[in-house]
């Protein structure tokens, strides 16, 4: 797998300019990154032109990040900045951007929101990876469906799904450790 | 307090029913933490908001965010406030501009251009510090082992240290010049060197020892400091020149079939790793290595042809395409296409500026109606 999390010689490479390492960053944070930004200034194409924005800054000036959690608290940083300069400029004055304008300049806020859109980046990538039929199962899991429910909805026997389930649990599992060990290595 | 990436991670775990004992525990203790915590916890688990969620991130298609992002890149324009009118302009634009490109194309054909290699450089410290070198900086590096670096108009120049030497471990530089590039360095003992494209040298910061010992991998001419105590030698990948004090070119690309050591005045000594020849050069003289069959070969050559790179020209006498290009290649940074193997055997002979646009030199070659051309993304198209 090449989550960029895993391979450190994917910071790197990022810094040289590499262009796999580039996409890789892409694939992995850009949608995160809109959804972050489109929660505060309501508007996705408004939330792309940021992200694409710090993509741009990135590829120009070739930063180096000494570690993942440095690059993650970077690129989610930038995007608020991005996005209290844009509610500030757009003086929009209604009841929701000053409440938006408020929980972006509280640390706490911030950071809340931030685990709680890594964390579905992680599970949404995590469960992207799985087989096609093993992923559908998974999906339906995971959005509260009971096995049976899973099994109408896929028109799949009630045994196969438990199967799925397990197959799924054992990619998971050594997909998710895998990127335990790398994260605890480098002691993030 | 454990970092929110990890809690991030520990949380999908959990969701997903593959939470360890140690991470269940890192868990507790950051949900006791705070009320706040509880209540995002469970805002992130619940099972509605992750069925919305799924769906937003299925249905965000970056890939082709992606290919638009690199377009912009490429034009590398950020048109921020008027982007949005752009968009709606284009829609009505794009087709007339399309339409017109394809009228026109008959007339005229649109070429990039595509300047010359410049100086530029990357030098790396005995400590693994990198510096980038470009032609208009200037600056003296005094390092702690007493060496002094001057940087200056594309030449880096090592200056003699003080005598604080010999008992002292040899500390290795090395110089990278890039694709696109070139450079200049002078070494401790007064050697020259002029450094072509997509080339890598190691050198000593001062010479200690009894021997002057320089790694190669790429081209480069030497002019060596005279000194007949301390011979100078240049080592390749599969071979070994010694030098007393002499002018010489070495071509010596990894990716090469050959490489090939052109004396220009004094004497070499020449050995390969594999045999155990040990040949002599006089001026004027050339030896080719051929690396797979390890076969050496003495001729007599016109030294200026090999040495014309460092006078800002390329000589090409009878040549192949296939190895005109492989020059071209490194000087302007271009990836060549061939449309038939028939071409790369066509042979060429002129004398062309190395500081043109690469579309200059393509012109000339056209009019020798040998071959023809097509560029599109740095890439050369050769019919």
């Amino acid at each position: 797998m090449n989550l960029p999390d895993e391979n450190n010689n994917w910071l790197e490479n990022l810094a040289k300019g590499d262009r796999d390492a580039f996409r890789s960053l892409f694939e992995n944070y850009y949608s995160s990154l809109v959804f972050f930004a489109e929660y505060y200034v309501r508007d996705q194409e408004k939330a792309k032109d940021i992200v694409q924005e710090l993509f741009l800054r990135l590829s120009d000036q070739k930063d180096i990040f000494d570690s993942v959690t440095n690059l993650k608290s970077y690129l989610y940083t930038t995007v608020k900045n991005s996005c209290i300069k844009l509610l500030k400029h757009e003086k929009v004055k209604d009841r929701y951007s000053s409440y938006v304008l408020t929980t972006l300049t509280v640390e706490d806020k911030f950071w809340n929101k931030v685990l709680e859109e890594e964390a579905y980046r992680i599970l949404y990538k995590s469960i992207d990876k799985l087989p096609p039929q093993t992923k559908a199962v998974y999906q339906l899991s995971m959005s509260g469906f009971k096995n049976q429910e899973i099994a109408d909805k896929l028109g799949i026997s009630l045994e196969t799904v438990k199967t799925h389930k397990q197959i799924g649990k054992k990619y998971l599992q050594k997909y998710m450790k895998d990127l335990f060990f790398i994260l605890s290595f480098f002691n993030i | 307090m454990e970092s929110i990436f990890k809690i991030a991670e520990i949380v999908v775990k959990r969701k997903q029913g593959i939470i360890t004992p140690g991470e269940q525990a890192i868990l507790e203790d950051w949900l006791n933490e705070s009320p706040e915590h509880r209540e995002l916890f469970e805002q992130i688990c619940d099972k509605v908001r992750v069925e919305k969620r799924m769906t937003d991130y299925s249905q965000m298609d970056w890939e082709k965010d992606y290919q638009q992002f690199i377009i912009k890149y490429k034009r590398k324009t950020v048109l921020h406030p008027y982007r949005r009118l752009l968009k709606y302009a284009a829609m009505f634009i794009l087709p007339m501009a399309i339409a017109a490109s394809f009228l026109f194309n008959h007339f005229t054909k649109e070429i990039p251009v595509i300047p010359p290699g410049i100086s530029q450089a990357t030098l790396i410290l005995a400590d693994g510090k990198t510096i980038e070198l470009k032609q208009d900086s200037t600056y003296v590096i005094n390092k702690s082992d007493g060496s002094i670096l001057t940087n200056d108009n594309g030449l880096l120049s090592y200056n003699k240290t003080s005598d604080l030497t010999s008992t002292k471990k040899i500390s290795y530089n090395q110089i990278f010049v890039p694709r696109n590039g070139e450079y200049r360095l002078t070494l401790e003992d007064g050697t020259r060197i002029w450094i072509n494209s997509e080339t890598n040298i190691q050198y000593p910061v001062s010479f200690n020892g009894g021997k002057r010992t320089v790694r190669l991998q790429g081209e480069a001419y030497f002019e060596v400091a005279h000194n007949p105590d301390k011979p100078f030698i240049v080592e390749l990948d599969n071979a070994k020149i010694k030098v007393l004090g002499t002018s010489f070119n070495i071509k010596a690309y990894k990716e090469d079939l050959s490489l090939t050591t052109t004396l220009a005045e004094g004497k070499v000594s020449f050995s390969s790793k594999s045999g155990e020849e040990n040949l002599v050069l006089n001026p004027g003289e050339q030896f080719e290595l051929d690396k797979t069959s390890g076969e050496v070969t003495k001729r007599d050559v016109d030294v200026s042809i090999y040495t014309s790179w460092k006078e800002g020209r390329f000589a090409f006498r009878n040549l192949r395409v296939e190895d005109i290009f492989k020059t071209l290649s490194r000087w302007y940074d271009v990836e060549v296409v061939y449309e038939t193997d028939a071409i790369k055997e066509k042979k060429f002979t002129g004398d062309l500026k190395r500081y043109d646009d690469f579309n200059k030199i393509l012109e000339i070659m056209e009019s020798s109606e040998l071959i023809k051309f097509d560029i599109r993304d740095n890439k050369v198209i050769i019919k």
